[in-house]
């Protein structure tokens, strides 16, 4: 046994002073009487067989003495280290997706479930519990609860997750338990392998499961069909395995190899599809093993929009010009004196261009393109302030944002390429832009939506005024801007479990429903033009949106199981909980100082009627 | 200086009571208690052949002439007691607010009273110690009461006695009446040896045991120490309690049965008189009802 404060002893000092209390306190009165005969005779009728009877007297000075120990002891708050002592657990329960695992018709998430079930029935009363869940968040889901029920019912909630787990945010918790509770005995539940580890004791509950996967499978359009290439692993052993390739929901495989993979050696393959008239090709390892998976992998055609139509408006011949060209997007040219006679008659195009001139009335039915506007057009969310020149070539500034926006209209872009500028409109924002280029803190380029919600892109320079026609990145930003501007649904269609996927909201959509791979319905937000969406789940997700009443062709787009998770063995990582372990245990009837209190309650009570009764019989 | 407080109404009040002596006592002297002895009284009680030598006075001269014999005509003879009073003079009779020491002087000035009202001769004994002391002796008639008794208020109450040490070397007489001990008996002294002797003197015993209000009905409670008046080495150290104060009540009947049960196996009388109780009550009620005065 130890304590926790010690100096809590210092209350038995008290003890000595009670006692002295008590001798002044019980002085007895010296008193002379005529006679002490009949006083000493009187002893012969006094019932004294007790021998109790002969401590009555000092009872009260007992039982106040046993209430300063009792205090005392209290607050020094003793710590048994008794051999059926209780203990302060901490299970933590790897969650991540390659728990998913079965063996024995059971993953590894229920048999590390099943394990610390096991553990909390089989502690002494009075232990504590605490569980921590890493998967694709890190959670306590049950914090130092000496109730069993609940601690089993907290183990029987947790679901399994499909992603990557970081141990760090969940060792971060154990950390600070730690540190409060040196004692903490803590369990990780885990098919990872760790290295090093401290004060924490590993439950490996992977069992050399049989376990095959794919990876790095994509596919590409040949003439006349398509080409899949990927690589084949298997983790525990040597297999000879046989990877199909379907087309859309056919039971039947369009083309099949047959691979002889060595164990931890990806096998690299080549399959290819006659056809061209799918719309998913579905690519599987026909063997069956215990991580189902990562065995499949679904590749969907991506929906793009690119039956948009294009108007320029336009005095000169631009440079735009040549780059939707080079992108064989069709466009109808007019100068602008004709778009403003026919301003209200011309409609219907999916993108307008005004170069150089600013329009008095916005487009209401389709996507915008200001360059280098020379005035304001209400409901554009932007106003231009002044045109300024600058004396000498100034560097354009790249973003630097790191959101998934900019990340992706930038994407492929050769920053260390510099432009600069003559001269560009200042330009202030009434809406909400996201700037990809600016100068001096001014934005040149910027991307967003005008007040009727169509997306709108503005250049506020002149294409040929510096050297951004003549730059390679001009044709990367169109193309970026383009399929901003026309977004497909989502953007890419084969995924990591746990990634972002941005799902763009189609025009005038009011609705858009996801269909997790498990059957789970989820409604997005539909009045922004884009919403990330975390993927939690291996498999195929469904995006469907409607839009004036009529439900678009929804787009499907693959999440597969995460490299890591596909080969959990393999991770060499540290678990470390810092600090200096301490062994006191406690016992669980004195856990709670609570008992004591009332203990001392019931001896200050005792001494109570002790007094009382002494008052009685003085009477 | 005690002050008596027997006053000239209560004696004379004293006055209409006689002593009742249960056996008649054979004293030497004539007085208003008659004898088994046939003496000089007008109370005729027998006749007896004429033996020579007889006071030819007494001769029934009746008789004779009637018989031609000579008769003695007897008379029942009326003897003189000799009252003896002895008052224990121990401390514990004068300490405490009690006074019991004044309480045993009234009581014996009382029964001084009315013996001598019976023409008695009256001895009063102070006892203390070891030792006896003689303070009235003798006393016959009121003017030697009157100027004698106030002896009593000088009578120092102190130190220890020992009654049956102390009675047993004195003249006590025999047969010639009543002998009064007062005393509050809370002692583990010899006192009935005391009375063994005065029984075996044929003497009539009366023991009077005074006691305070304090102690046959303590109030005292809590933790006390207490020290005897008399010998500071005997003490008593207890937190007085309902069960002691229940087990002192049962001592003091104890205590008080003994000494009654002791008296009147020897033939003597006992009473026990509270310090605060008055005398005449004592002896107008209590003393008759018990039929020692009348």
């Amino acid at each position: 046994m130890s304590f926790l404060y010690p100096l809590g002893f210092l209350g038995l000092l008290a003890i000595p002073l009670l006692i002295l209390i008590y001798i002044i306190k019980n002085k007895y009165t010296e008193q002379v009487v005529t006679s002490t005969y009949l006083w000493t005779l009187s002893e012969r009728f006094l019932k004294r067989k007790n021998p109790v009877n002969k401590i009555t007297g000092i009872i009260s000075l007992i039982l106040q003495i046993l209430t300063v120990i009792a205090i005392s002891f209290a607050i020094a708050h003793p710590v048994f280290t008794m051999r059926a002592a209780a203990e302060d657990y901490c299970f933590v329960l790897d969650g991540s997706g390659s728990m998913n695992i079965e063996n024995g018709g059971r993953t590894r998430l229920e048999n590390g479930k099943a394990r610390i079930r096991r553990e909390i029935n089989g502690a002494v009363e009075g232990s504590s519990y605490t569980i921590v869940y890493t998967g694709d968040y890190a959670a306590v889901v049950c914090e130092k609860t000496q109730d069993k029920s609940l601690a089993l019912r907290a183990i029987n909630e947790i679901e399994p997750c499909y992603t990557a787990t970081d141990p760090a945010d969940a060792l971060k918790i154990v950390q600070a338990y730690f540190n409060e509770t040196p004692s903490l005995k803590t369990f990780l539940y885990t098919d990872k392998a760790y290295d090093v580890t401290e004060n924490v004791t590993i439950v490996n509950l992977s069992a050399r499961e049989i376990n095959y996967a794919l990876a790095n499978v994509d596919y590409t359009m040949k003439s006349g069909g398509a080409e899949v290439t990927g690589t084949a692993f298997s983790y525990e052993s040597r297999a000879n395995l046989t990877v199909e390739v379907y087309c859309d929901e056919e039971k039947t495989p369009v083309s099949s190899v047959r691979l002889e993979v060595e164990q931890l050696v990806g096998m690299p393959f080549t399959l290819s599809v006659g056809r061209t008239d799918f719309s998913a090709l579905r690519v599987r390892i026909a063997e069956r093993d215990a991580l189902a998976a990562d065995n499949e992998v679904v590749l969907y055609k991506p929906l793009a929009d690119d039956s948009f139509r294009t108007l320029i408006v336009s005095d000169d011949e631009i440079y735009l010009q040549a780059a939707l060209t080079s992108m064989d997007i069709k466009y109808t040219l007019i100068a602008p004196e004709q778009y403003r006679s026919q301003e209200n008659e011309l409609g219907g195009y999916g993108l307008y261009i005004f170069n150089a001139y600013a329009p008095k009335v916005l487009p209401r039915d389709g996507a915008v393109w200001f360059v280098n506007p020379p005035d304001n057009t209400p409901r554009a969310g932007f106003t231009v302030l002044n045109r300024e020149t600058l004396p000498s070539a100034g560097k354009m500034s790249y973003s630097t944002s790191s959101s998934t926006r900019v990340r992706q209209l930038l994407e492929n872009v050769v920053k260390e390429d510099e432009m600069y500028v003559k001269s560009y409109a200042r330009c202030g924002f009434d809406r909400d832009f996201t700037a990809l280029l600016s100068y001096d803190g001014n934005p040149l380029l910027f991307v967003g939506a005008n007040e009727y919600g169509n997306r709108q892109v503005v250049f506020a320079f002149g294409l040929g005024e510096g050297d951004f026609a003549v730059s390679p990145n001009l044709l990367i930003l169109m193309k970026n801007l383009i399929g901003y501007t026309f977004p497909a649904m989502v953007d890419s269609t084969l995924f990591t479990c746990g990634d972002v996927a941005i799902v763009n909201v189609l025009k005038n959509a009011t609705s858009i429903r996801v269909e997790t791979p498990s059957g789970k319905e989820e409604y997005l937000d539909s009045s922004a033009t884009s919403v990330e969406y975390i993927l939690k789940e291996v498999g195929t997700y469904t995006f469907t949106q409607i839009s004036g009443g009529t439900v678009l062709p929804p787009a499907k787009l693959y999440s597969e199981l995460a490299a890591d998770e596909r080969m959990p063995s393999q991770t060499a990582i540290a678990y470390v909980i810092s600090g200096e372990a301490s062994t006191a245990r406690r016992d669980g009837a004195y856990t709670s100082i609570v008992y004591l209190f009332i203990f001392l309650a019931v001896v200050i009570l005792a001494d109570w009627m002790v007094y009382c009764y002494e008052q009685y019989q003085l009477r | 200086m005690k002050n008596l407080v027997i006053n000239e109404e209560f004696l004379s009040q004293l006055e209409l009571l006689q002593t009742l002596v249960k056996n008649n006592v054979a004293g030497l002297f004539g007085g208003n208690h008659q004898s088994k002895i046939y003496g000089s009284s007008c109370e005729f009680a027998d006749y007896r052949d004429y033996i020579a030598g007889d006071d030819i006075t007494k001769i029934d001269w009746n008789a004779y002439a009637r018989f031609d014999k000579l008769f003695l005509k007897l008379y029942l003879d009326e003897r003189q007691m000799h009252t003896r009073i002895y008052i224990d003079a121990s401390r514990s009779m004068g300490f405490g607010k009690g006074k019991k020491d004044e309480q045993a002087i009234r009581l014996a000035a009382a029964f001084a009273y009315l013996s001598i009202c019976e023409m008695d001769k009256v001895s009063i004994y102070v006892v203390h110690g070891r030792a006896c002391d003689e303070v009235i002796s003798g006393m016959l008639g009121k003017e030697a009461y009157l100027a004698k008794i106030g002896v009593l208020n000088d009578i120092v109450f102190d130190g220890d006695s020992f009654l049956g040490d102390a009675v047993l070397p004195s003249k006590v007489g025999y047969g010639d009446g009543l002998s009064v001990l007062i005393s509050d008996f809370l002692t583990d002294n010899d006192y009935e040896s005391a009375i063994d002797y005065l029984a075996s003197k044929k003497r009539d015993i009366l023991c009077v045991q005074v006691l305070s209000k304090e102690e046959t009905a303590p109030k005292a409670r809590g933790k006390l120490h207490y020290f005897d008046c008399e010998d500071i080495q005997k003490t008593y150290r207890k937190n007085i309690t309902r069960e002691i104060i229940r087990a002192y009540k049962q001592a003091l009947e104890y205590a008080t049965g003994r000494i009654r049960n002791y008296c009147l196996s020897r033939g003597g009388e006992y009473m026990l008189v509270s310090a605060e109780e008055p005398v005449g009550e004592i002896f107008f009620k209590r003393l008759v009802d018990m039929e020692v005065v009348k």
